[in-house]
């Protein structure tokens, strides 16, 4: 007996994975969900307690449940802690689940947000906002960068998924890759010749979690939830394109439709997080890979899985940042220096096939 | 006969060649008979002859230009900015490039015979090695002093001046000396009167940036105030980094913000509530900019009016 190498991304050939599953591998992936749900809060909860001020436990929950705003610990809790802990998670949540969409619905295992072209289309936004439109306040930024998002991934759709090749995943992550270097182009040529534009982006353009009003990330809460809904009622279509266009044709699917709804819930989860936390790479990689590994081609159960993984992994390398030098390292440069050996190691490990 | 003539001509050609390299080695030491030099934070920039065309940085202007030294072109950051710009008319200047811009060819075209700006003698602070090796071959750098204090600046800035040809000893340049020990006098009096932390900032969504290592900073000690904010880095840029969460830990009555002006927008949570900001105790510091006694004296007279106006908050 052989042992075969573990495979990522590879739908088992001649298997539905619409049809039911055995009990026994949907218990494990249940169980498996309670350490992850653990780890997360684990993440949650190193958010509220660490950061560059040292605060007691105590004092942390006394301020939680007896706010004082005219005291500094108080302050530094629910300006600081508190809205840096719900826009990890709902940012992380999105990007885990928007990085499991573009992956599915392209059908490559190398796409996120960042490939797709949508984090430089939320940039470009943002910069045009700041260099022609006046934009100046923070809690602005967000709405431009929502924008470009949700317009930079409808132009990758439209572009990659109509005429006579439509259908294609991979001229679809080509259009994604050449419409993210052409809005990157544009964006360094106005930064270029803009130094206080240059200034203003270099948290924002970073992925930061810092200085995010609390109102602001739950001005987004709704678009992310509606993107949610939409992604886990697409599960079950998923799993039917998973298994190509002319099988998923044959078994009564519409697949274009089918990209279509999902894109929706790309561009309001991708664009979401983007606009409350600034491009974050990896995130959207390594969370449905992380996914797949344990629970297989079943994107109903990836999804569930990269909503957990994405904000845990998210919570610690900001809460890394917060502490590893005076001052903070932006969370989206931690998870970049985080994410990339554990990319490394994941293409060395294990035989990443096409989805 | 033939290869004995040819041999003649290359000893000959070889001769010229090394004696060729040794002029140059020698003209790069020390100035050639009848050159130019000046002198900035030790390091001497050699001129064949007394500069007069001269392509300079915003921040070089913006010193410069009250000694009346004029460019014949600019290029640099913080051009529009009129807190560092103060009364300089840029409008006729022409520019060779913009923000970390520069356009090599139109500079070459201008045959400058110096070019100023913030830097060392290899070239401008923000140019790429490459994009200096090229400036430097068009004409040497002269880099803006930067000693360790305000007076040390606005001295060596004035023998910059002087070098390009400038009155430095004119009566308006003499009352401008008079009118910065006086303002000096009156920041120690106003913080004799009112003994309050101040912390010079620049603040981003990131983190907040502290002025402690800066001459700024430094000259405002000696005359009695008490700066607040993170320690500089031990090399480097002397920018302090703190995070948000440590920035109400900093007890400071006076926030000195760089480039402050009327359409200061910023804001986040964390520094809308500290308590010189709640108070309004906001003023204006630039760690570039005109180094002149003009330029320092005006601000240490808004400076000195900010205590004299400011209370206790920290």
């Amino acid at each position: 007996m052989t042992s075969q190498p573990t495979t990522l991304g590879s739908a088992p050939q001649g298997v539905d994975p619409s049809a039911p599953v055995t009990e026994s591998p949907t218990k494990r992936r249940w169980i498996g969900l309670v350490p992850l749900v653990a780890l997360c809060v684990l993440a949650l909860a190193a958010s509220m307690l660490v950061g560059s001020r040292t605060i007691a436990v105590g004092d942390v929950i006394h301020f939680l449940v007896h706010p004082d705003p005219d005291d500094a610990l108080s302050q530094t809790i629910w300006f600081s802690r508190v809205p840096r802990t719900v826009l990890i998670l709902v940012a992380g949540a999105a990007l885990g689940v928007a990085g499991t969409l573009m992956q599915a619905v392209t059908r490559n295992p190398m796409t996120d947000p960042g490939i797709l072209g949508v984090n430089a289309g939320a940039s470009l936004a943002v910069v045009v906002g700041l260099a022609f439109f006046g934009v100046g306040d923070i809690s602005q930024y967000m709405w431009w960068s929502f924008a470009g998002a949700m317009v930079t991934s409808v132009l990758v759709f439209v572009i990659g998924n109509t005429g006579s090749a439509r259908g294609n995943p991979v001229r679809m992550t080509l259009s994604g890759v050449a419409l993210g270097a052409v809005l990157s182009g544009f964006s360094s040529a106005v930064l270029l010749t803009n130094s206080r534009v240059l200034e203003k982006l270099r948290g924002w353009s970073a992925g930061t979690t810092a200085s995010q009003p609390l109102e602001a990330t739950m001005a987004i809460v709704p678009f992310i939830a509606a993107g949610l809904a939409i992604a886990f009622l697409s599960a079950r279509s998923l799993n039917v394109l998973a298994l190509g266009e002319a099988s998923a044709v044959a078994l009564g699917a519409h697949p274009n439709r089918i990209r279509t709804v999902v894109l929706v819930a790309i561009a309001l989860l991708a664009g979401g997080a983007t606009a409350a936390a600034g491009p974050i790479g990896f995130l959207g990689l390594l969370a449905p890979h992380l996914a797949r590994m344990v629970v297989g081609p079943h994107q109903g159960w990836i999804l569930a899985y990269s909503a957990l993984i994405a904000p845990a992994v998210m919570g610690f390398a900001d809460v890394l940042g917060r502490v590893i030098t005076a001052g903070e390292v932006p969370v989206g440069v931690v998870t970049a220096f985080i994410g990339a050996p554990v990319l490394i190691y994941m293409v060395r490990r294990f035989r990443v096939a096409e989805m | 006969m033939r290869r004995s003539s040819s041999l003649a001509a290359i000893v000959a050609a070889s001769a010229l060649l090394l004696a060729s390299c040794a002029s140059a080695d020698e003209s790069s030491e020390q100035p050639a008979a009848g050159g130019e030099s000046v002198t900035v934070d030790g390091v001497t920039i050699d001129f064949d002859a007394l500069p007069e065309n001269i392509v300079m940085d915003c921040y070089a202007y913006s010193s410069l230009h009250e000694y009346g030294v004029e460019p014949v072109a600019l290029f640099g950051y913080e051009c529009d900015n009129p807190f560092v710009m103060g009364d300089a008319d840029i409008s006729d200047i022409d520019f060779v490039g913009k923000d970390g811009e520069i356009d090599v060819e139109k500079l070459a075209e201008l045959r400058p015979d110096a070019i100023v700006g913030q830097g060392s003698a290899d070239g401008w602070s923000w140019f790429d090695d490459d994009v200096n090796a090229q400036i430097t071959r068009v004409a040497p750098f002269v880099p803006l002093p930067t000693g360790d204090t305000i007076d040390g600046r606005i001295a060596e800035t004035r023998e910059i001046a002087s070098f390009f040809g400038a009155d430095v000893e004119s009566d308006a340049v003499a009352q401008s000396d008079a009118d910065l020990a006086e303002a000096k006098e009156n920041v120690s009096t106003a913080l004799a009167d009112n003994d309050l932390n101040i912390m010079l900032t620049s603040p981003t969504k990131e983190m907040l940036y502290t002025g402690v290592g800066f001459a700024q900073a430094t000259m405002l000690e000696e005359l009695g105030a008490t700066i607040v904010g993170a320690d500089a880095p031990a090399t480097g840029n002397p920018w302090g980094q703190v995070a948000w969460e440590d920035a109400s830990s900093y007890s400071a009555d006076i926030l000195l913000i760089e480039g402050y002006n009327d359409d200061f927008a910023f804001t986040t949570d964390l520094w809308d509530v500290l308590p010189a900001v709640k108070a309004d105790q906001l003023g204006a510091w630039s760690s570039k900019g005109a180094m002149t006694a003009t330029t320092y004296a005006a601000w240490l007279n808004d400076v000195a009016d900010l205590i004299s106006s400011s209370v206790k908050v920290s």
